[in-house]
């Protein structure tokens, strides 16, 4: 099998995918009404979503010319493994229209007064079609040609916030209750699960050496960077929080304007674009992956234009607002992110059990004709 | 096959785009001409009508080069939000928000609760980092002043940020009385400008020195001879702040009652102390002033076991010791009147800062503000528990505080 994209790329992509929305709305979001409660439980919930990250990079390592696809449906045959890839679709579709609207929003809450939605979307799906037919490799190149600009914003961001958090606010833990923040984390799951991109990698990966520590390195430190990130948002803003609605972008602009740097925020909008666009086009190439192994579709320029006109129905059925867009991800489809995380759970057990079984009866067959 | 074709059409999409589009940008007529831009806003009472005025830049090229004019334009309305929409069909042009940066409200339109005023600017998301200023004059009045006294757009937004001999001045920003409006404590700190209508010699710029307060002066009457003749007045700010609880105006505290406050706030940075009536070997009456260079404070909050708020308050401070003033003879080289002067210094020092506390803690308990955070501090600490005693002492939690104060001076070497 041809592999597409590095060990680097792979964890490049990864780091810029599991962010890039994380610091626009989400973190006035889930303060607002969670304060400090919902980041210690976000906390518990990273140290999860990275257990499961390191399997499934286990996984990919053990089965290094496997897709994802092949994986299910040799251990839970087709026809799971389709409705799974629907689930997933519409996952990618979901997650899709968050990252559109919810940048379309942050540009036209910091950059301009207005902003056409036709011109905004029209080149995004065009790019994010041409990137899903030239494949994952030019994916990767991008990210891996990007990722310094968008972390090296998020490292200004956070060094010259610093100063102006009171870092107090972080206490009493679990204020007013675990109960409430796990409730408020769950209506918003859908802001999580990005690490969900990696089985689409799976099979075409060329591992690196010390492929595996590096990712859980890197990957944990982007997780413990979102967790820094909304506890530097919180103790900035805490009791304004629901009234600040775009944290990369107001955190830089207060900060600068408190000690007198200048309209920094601008430069880290710019700069958090490129991590917005990678974002996008990687779950548009996921997107086309699950359209394609679902319908057999062979050719990939009709499988990226379906899932991209599904997704402008989308966008349009949610009338590119972000009101309506958090009432729709919080309302009806907010159950779809646990229960692809119990599918996940499940398929992976399942592949250790019959990895397990199968290494058993190669070791009995070998004793029997030892 | 369909590869190569699908990334020809894309070259050729991209350079057609890029050839209509150029000419197009090009050939934009400026923004200006159909937009306002607004630097400042002012909200002021009138009837039962909120007058709001906008200073507005007027960018003018000539021979002589690029002029930012500003001009202030006003309304009333019943609302801001009716009000700034009418300024906009009377202007006839869409008002740029974008770089306004400060907010003027004078005091009787604040009212029973300024939020109904700030909830506006929090509102509209083209609207920048907002400076606010709070005047017991017409905010109309003040901007116009501020428009005519130079060139510099940012002197005002400088004005009521920074005040040169009192040092403390607070964050009277947007986000700032928003936080004290929303947090438990309830209180907000603002800036406050009052204009002066003293004499003046018609500089663009003023600083007096004599009272240590920033102004600025309207350049009206300039080009007359005689500076008694012409009596413009001045935007001043003599470092006092404004308080208010829940969005209401509770008192306006002069910078020597704010300086009590400011002792227990996170850094105490460079600031001026004049110590009165130094009585030495040497000195007789005098007048010390210290300069404090470098301050380490540790704050300890504590509900005690019969129920009462103590502030443990231990502070070090580095000083220098500025000038001398003996018999109206001010000298910098103060060595010649100080053998062992300086533990004389050093205790009125310690004595002014711990009067200066106990008087904050005082203005605190009359009026029930809660400037230094008291609130949050002690919850961060105690939780629940202190919520109880909130609720027994039916939220008055100042009532009973304590603070004790151990300060620690030292002169600085450097």
């Amino acid at each position: 099998m041809i592999k597409d994209i590095t060990g680097r790329q792979a964890i490049v992509m990864m780091a810029i995918v599991m962010c890039a929305t994380k610091f626009f709305i989400l973190p006035s979001n889930l303060i607002t009404n969670g304060h400090q409660s919902v980041i210690y439980v976000m906390l518990l919930f990273f140290v999860i979503e990275f257990l499961l990250l390191l399997v499934m990079v286990r996984v990919s390592m053990l089965h290094p010319d496997k897709t994802f696809y092949q994986l299910l449906t040799e251990s839970v045959g087709v026809v799971i493994a389709k409705i799974v890839y629907l689930l997933f679709f519409c996952f990618f579709i979901i997650k899709l229209s968050i990252n559109i609207i919810e940048t379309y929003t942050f540009f036209l809450g910091t950059l301009y007064d207005e902003l056409s939605s036709v011109l905004y979307v029209l080149p995004i799906l065009l790019l994010a079609f041409y990137m899903t037919y030239i494949g994952l490799r030019s994916i990767g190149r991008s990210a891996e040609l990007l990722w310094v600009f968008v972390f090296l914003g998020l490292a200004v961001t956070l060094i010259v916030a610093i100063p102006n958090a009171d870092f107090g606010y972080m206490l009493p833990i679990f204020d007013g209750g675990a109960n409430n923040a796990i409730t408020i984390l769950s209506n918003n799951s859908l802001w999580f699960g990005d690490y969900f991109v990696y089985l689409f990698f799976l099979g075409k990966i060329k591992f690196d050496k010390n492929y595996f520590p590096k990712f859980a390195i890197i990957s944990g430190l982007v997780m413990l960077g979102i967790v820094f990130f909304m506890t530097l948002f919180y103790c900035i803003f805490p009791y304004i929080s629901g009234i600040v609605h775009y944290g990369v972008s107001d955190i830089t602009h207060i900060t600068t304007h408190i000690n007198n740097i200048g309209q920094l925020d601008w430069l880290n909008v710019t700069l958090w674009t490129f991590a917005s666009i990678i974002q996008t086009v990687i779950f548009a190439y996921c997107a086309e992956r699950c359209l394609s192994d679902l319908f057999n579709i062979k050719y990939k320029y009709l499988s990226s234009s379906i899932s991209l006109i599904i997704l402008v129905v989308v966008l349009m059925l949610l009338d590119f607002r972000l009101t309506k867009l958090i009432m729709f991800v919080q309302g009806p489809v907010h159950f779809l992110f646990p229960v692809l995380l119990v599918i996940a759970l499940n398929i992976i057990t399942v592949h250790f059990i019959v990895r397990h079984k199968e290494k058993r009866q190669k070791k009995l067959a070998g004793v029997i004709y030892d | 096959m369909i590869s190569r074709v699908v990334r020809k059409i894309y070259i050729a999409i991209l350079i057609i785009a890029l050839i209509l589009l150029l000419p197009v940008s090009m050939g934009l007529p400026q923004q200006t001409l159909d937009r306002s831009l607004i630097l400042a806003f002012g909200i002021d009472k009138a009837g039962d009508e909120f007058e709001v005025s906008a200073q507005v830049m007027v960018p003018e090229s000539s021979q002589s080069g690029y002029k930012e004019k500003r001009e202030v334009k006003s309304n009333k309305g019943s609302t801001i939000d009716k009000a700034i929409a009418s300024l906009q069909l009377n202007e006839g042009k869409e008002l740029a928000v974008a770089h306004a940066n400060i907010l003027v409200v004078s005091e009787s339109a604040v009212g029973e609760d300024i939020n109904i005023i700030l909830d506006y600017f929090i509102r509209d998301k083209d609207i920048g980092y907002l400076t606010i200023a709070i005047t017991p004059d017409s905010a109309k009045e003040l901007l116009t002043i501020s428009s005519q006294a130079t060139q510099d757009k940012d002197s005002l937004l400088r004005l009521i940020s920074y005040n040169n001999e009192y040092i403390f001045g607070t964050e009277s920003t947007l986000n700032k009385v928003l936080f004290g409006y929303y947090s438990p404590s309830q209180t907000s700190l603002i800036s406050r400008l009052t204009l002066k209508g003293e004499e003046s010699s018609g500089t663009e710029e003023q600083q007096s020195g004599q009272t240590g307060q920033q102004s600025l002066a309207s350049s009206e009457g300039q080009g007359q001879e005689s500076s008694t003749q012409s009596a413009p007045k001045q935007i001043a700010n003599d470092g006092s702040l404004v308080i208010l609880k829940n969005g209401k105006i509770i008192t306006a505290l002069s910078p020597l009652e704010y300086r009590g406050f400011h002792w227990l706030m996170p850094t105490v940075y460079s600031s001026f102390i004049e110590l009165q009536n130094i009585n030495t070997d040497t000195l007789n009456n005098a007048t010390v002033m210290l300069d404090i260079v470098n301050s380490k404070d540790d704050i300890e909050y504590e509900l005690t076991n019969d129920n009462k708020l103590l502030i443990n308050f231990h502070t070090t401070l580095e000083y220098q010791i500025s000038s001398v003033q003996q018999d109206k003879y001010i000298s910098n080289n103060y060595a010649e009147y100080l053998n062992d002067g300086t533990k004389v210094i050093e205790s009125a020092l310690q004595t002014l800062i711990d009067s200066e506390v106990q008087s904050a803690l005082k203005l605190s308990k009359d009026y029930q503000i809660d400037i230094w955070n008291i609130y949050d501090k002690f919850y961060q600490k105690y939780g629940d528990k202190f919520v109880k005693y909130v609720e027994l002492n039916e939220g008055d939690y100042l009532k009973d505080l304590q603070i004790i104060v151990d300060v620690k001076v030292k002169e600085s070497k450097i």
